[in-house]
């Protein structure tokens, strides 16, 4: 299991690295740690990485070099993160970005896309939101569409997948929310 | 009041850039003052520009009367380096919640002057494939984003799918719908 570590440590998000280590404590995965805050990954796409995207080895910069085969060997995906406006933080679409590039999440077929992550049958994302559920779904969740949805086309067939949210961080009831939260978390991360 | 041009690809020589420099000579041809943002050209940081990038970005953004972004769509949404755009230049201490007001004052502000918001971009894939997929750039800008703009703001989403099967008639087809499209808005 590959675990994808995008939080943000600077501000309180309801102790979501906390919960997260506790509820893989009591499951017993083997777990390859990618946490997107150590080193120097740049979030962004480079031009000699996107000069060599479609040139069978993609990944030439050594920030992301060991991120293809770690994810290749990976049976489940899972993103924990803080949800920003935009959906997801910048430094995980990064991730997303140069990451699942050509040879790795996918292939190019004549122009046409094939499953490259088929080895990979749970995808997970951990999410906390400031905002309430529903607002969240008025801007129509893009961190839950992209990590759920969009890489629904380049893992197994049959993966899969779950979300896991703490909605209203900053609501005075939070703290059954985070109850309950924690309890889905353990829920799902044992049961991967 | 001008145009606030926002360019997003890290490759010089890309169709990308043929689109944004399309963009550039449409506006001049149809008199529209612009600025054109080179996010890549620029080295803008995706998690710290540093405070004095992000005070520069906001006056322009909050003088600019339309704003037209140039990226091409990864993952169905934007790159992370527009993300990070986004993020740092349009969010100010508190993420805007459409139901409370003051949460979003600060980007309302930048937005006040828009006349219309505008994303020319380009897919790998086809119109069906990013319609399974989710779509996550396109719902952001219209979900997220144009709600803050001044209610007269248009909103335009010009397109290019199937990129990577295109042929070089595609391609100029797509420059001169770009053409078009972005003179009526001006």
């Amino acid at each position: 299991m590959v675990l994808v570590l995008a939080d943000d440590p600077t501000v309180d998000d309801g102790g979501l690295r906390r919960a997260v280590e506790a509820a893989l404590a009591s499951a017993d995965h083997d777990v390859d740690v990618i946490d997107l805050h150590e080193g120097d990954f740049n979030p962004a796409m480079t031009t000699a990485g996107r000069r060599a995207y479609h040139s069978g080895k993609p990944l030439v910069e050594p920030d992301v070099a060991d991120f293809g085969p770690r994810v290749l060997a990976a049976e489940a995906l899972v993103f924990v993160y803080r949800a920003t406006w935009t959906g997801m933080p910048p430094l995980l679409k990064g991730f997303v970005d140069r990451t699942f590039v050509p040879g790795v999440g996918f292939h190019l077929v004549d122009g046409k896309l094939q499953r490259g992550l088929v080895g990979v049958r749970r995808l997970a994302a951990v999410a906390v939101h400031d905002r309430s559920r529903s607002e969240v779904l008025s801007v129509r969740d893009g961190g839950r569409r992209i990590l759920l949805r969009t890489m629904r086309l380049i893992v197994h067939p049959r993966c899969r997948r779950r979300y896991v949210a703490l909605y209203n961080t900053r609501s005075e009831r939070a703290a059954a929310a985070r109850r309950r939260f924690a309890a889905k978390l353990d829920r799902v991360l044992v049961g991967l | 009041m001008s145009t606030l041009v926002v360019f997003c690809h890290p490759v010089p020589d890309s169709f990308g850039a043929a689109v944004a420099a399309q963009v550039v000579e449409t506006l001049g041809a149809a008199g529209a003052e612009h600025q054109l943002l080179d996010l890549y050209a620029d080295g803008f940081s995706p998690v710290d520009a540093g405070a004095s990038t992000v005070k520069t970005h906001r006056e322009t953004l909050a003088g600019a009367s339309g704003l037209v972004l140039v990226y091409p769509t990864w993952w169905s949404g934007l790159p992370a380096m527009l993300a990070g755009w986004f993020e740092q230049v349009m969010v100010g201490d508190s993420l805007p919640r459409p139901g409370r007001p003051q949460t979003s004052a600060a980007t309302r502000d930048l937005l006040a002057n828009l006349r219309y918001v505008a994303a020319v971009t380009t897919h790998g894939s086809s119109k069906f494939v990013n319609a399974v997929q989710g779509e996550a750039g396109l719902h952001f800008l219209r979900h997220g984003v144009h709600p803050l703009c001044p209610a007269t703001c248009k909103m335009k989403w010009l397109a290019f799918y199937n990129s990577d099967r295109s042929s070089m008639a595609d391609r100029r087809a797509f420059l001169e719908r770009v053409d078009r499209r972005l003179r009526r808005l001006t």
